[in-house]
């Protein structure tokens, strides 16, 4: 979401910022569990090639090009928390260092990609395989973690002017309710979904291999 | 113990200008918090972030508010207090992120966990060196595809290539780190 700082009311971003700090100790905590000293690098490591699974751009017709996320593969690849908190990083780091992304929007950011988002890739992933081919399911893996987090921030999003009005009725914050910032956001992700979809696949068929080979 | 104290004014601040409602106080602050940043001495190219700031804020802030101000003025609404609120406030975070960025050490700031901070400092660093790596693969497939069409066929190849080799590059980084680290005594020092 590249919304800046001021239109999410601090009543939305603190409690977030709680839930957010919360969830990144319990990964970590269950993480260093199993990998103990190696949990740093590998990390580390993971953040940094999710940036990278980020950073490719996709030329789309009309002479512009998309990125992709990269959360459901990293989530089918090496679990949905893992995928959380390397995507928190990610995040977290592009904020504060890189300047996509506001202060106050990383918390919302942050829990609906990082963490809905690997959590609905991951478990979407386990339900289709039973009924459909792997490389539909990753597809629509990839494609479901995308559209329904984005429907989070929406939602998010959408509540503002329902909360947040001042005596007149207006709106303090971000000024669009459900019924315009749902079909606005999700409408241009369905390209964004779709590519997702296709890296997912393409990612994922690639690399469980040499993944299962590292044990 | 600097750092963290700014930290912590910051992240005041910015609750503080989030809560401004008023144009008037907004005004004021973003006068202030102008005067602050012409006299304190920071590490920056002022006037260059300042551009950088207006800019960036005028553009993703001018998406969300100005059809909101136009479909007002359509439909007889005055939203001319909200569309100046909005983007003062807006505004006046961007350029607070910018002092403080500049002012703090964020890696002394949140070094209350080792660990979180080994992290940063890792993953900031491993970013930028493999950006220029991925920039390299990307101008190299716009040199082989330049004046044609790319085929599908070959985007796969090179999604699969970058991808492929980014995923040995981490898996050798992970290792190399984990040792230097080990050699340096981190997991000594920190039990």
């Amino acid at each position: 979401m590249h919304i800046p700082d001021g239109f999410v009311a601090p009543e939305i971003y603190i409690p977030s910022y709680a839930v957010e700090v919360l969830l990144v100790s319990y990964s970590f905590k269950r993480f260093k569990k199993s990998l103990e000293e190696k949990t740093i690098p590998y990390l580390a490591s993971l953040s940094v090639f999710s940036f990278i699974l980020m950073s490719i751009m996709i030329p789309i017709p009309g002479g512009t090009s998309i990125h992709g996320m990269g959360v459901a593969s990293i989530s089918l690849l090496f679990g949905p928390w893992v995928s959380f908190i390397s995507i928190s990083v990610v995040l977290f780091l592009q904020a504060v260092l890189l300047g996509g992304g506001g202060i106050t929007t990383f918390p919302i950011n942050a829990l609906s990609v990082g963490f809905f988002g690997s959590m609905i890739a991951y478990y979407s992933y386990k339900l289709f395989i039973k009924f459909i081919k792997e490389k539909i399911t990753l597809f629509l893996s990839g494609f479901l973690s995308t559209i329904l987090s984005v429907l989070l921030i929406a939602i998010v999003l959408g509540i503002h002017p329902v909360l947040f009005i001042d005596s007149s009725g207006k709106p303090l914050y971000f000024p669009y309710g459900f019924s315009v910032v749902i079909p606005a956001m999700i409408i241009p992700h369905l390209i964004v979904g779709i590519i997702e979809g296709i890296l997912t696949n393409l990612i994922v068929l690639n690399l469980k291999n040499k993944v299962r080979n590292e044990g | 113990m600097k750092d963290k104290i700014l930290l912590l004014i910051y992240l005041i601040l910015l609750i503080f200008i989030s809560l401004l409602r008023s144009l008037d106080v907004l005004l004021i602050s973003l006068v202030v918090l102008f005067l602050v940043y012409l006299i304190l001495p920071l590490k920056i190219n002022k006037i260059k972030s300042l551009k950088k700031v207006f800019f960036t804020v005028s553009l993703f802030s001018g998406i969300v508010t100005l059809p909101y101000f136009v479909a007002g003025f359509f439909m007889g609404e005055n939203r001319w207090n909200y569309f100046f609120a909005i983007n003062l406030r807006t505004f006046e975070l961007a350029f607070l992120t910018v002092i403080f960025l500049s002012k703090i050490n964020l890696f002394k700031a949140l070094d209350f966990s080792k660990n979180l901070t080994m992290l940063l400092v890792l993953v900031s660093g491993l970013v930028v060196i493999y950006s220029k790596t991925l920039k390299d693969f990307q101008d190299a497939f716009n040199s082989r595809t330049i004046e044609k069409k790319v085929q599908i066929q070959e985007l796969r190849n090179y999604i699969k290539r970058v991808v492929v080799f980014f995923f040995e590059k981490s898996k050798e980084t992970s290792q190399e780190t984990y040792l230097a680290m080990k050699s340096r005594g981190f997991y000594y020092d920190n039990t």
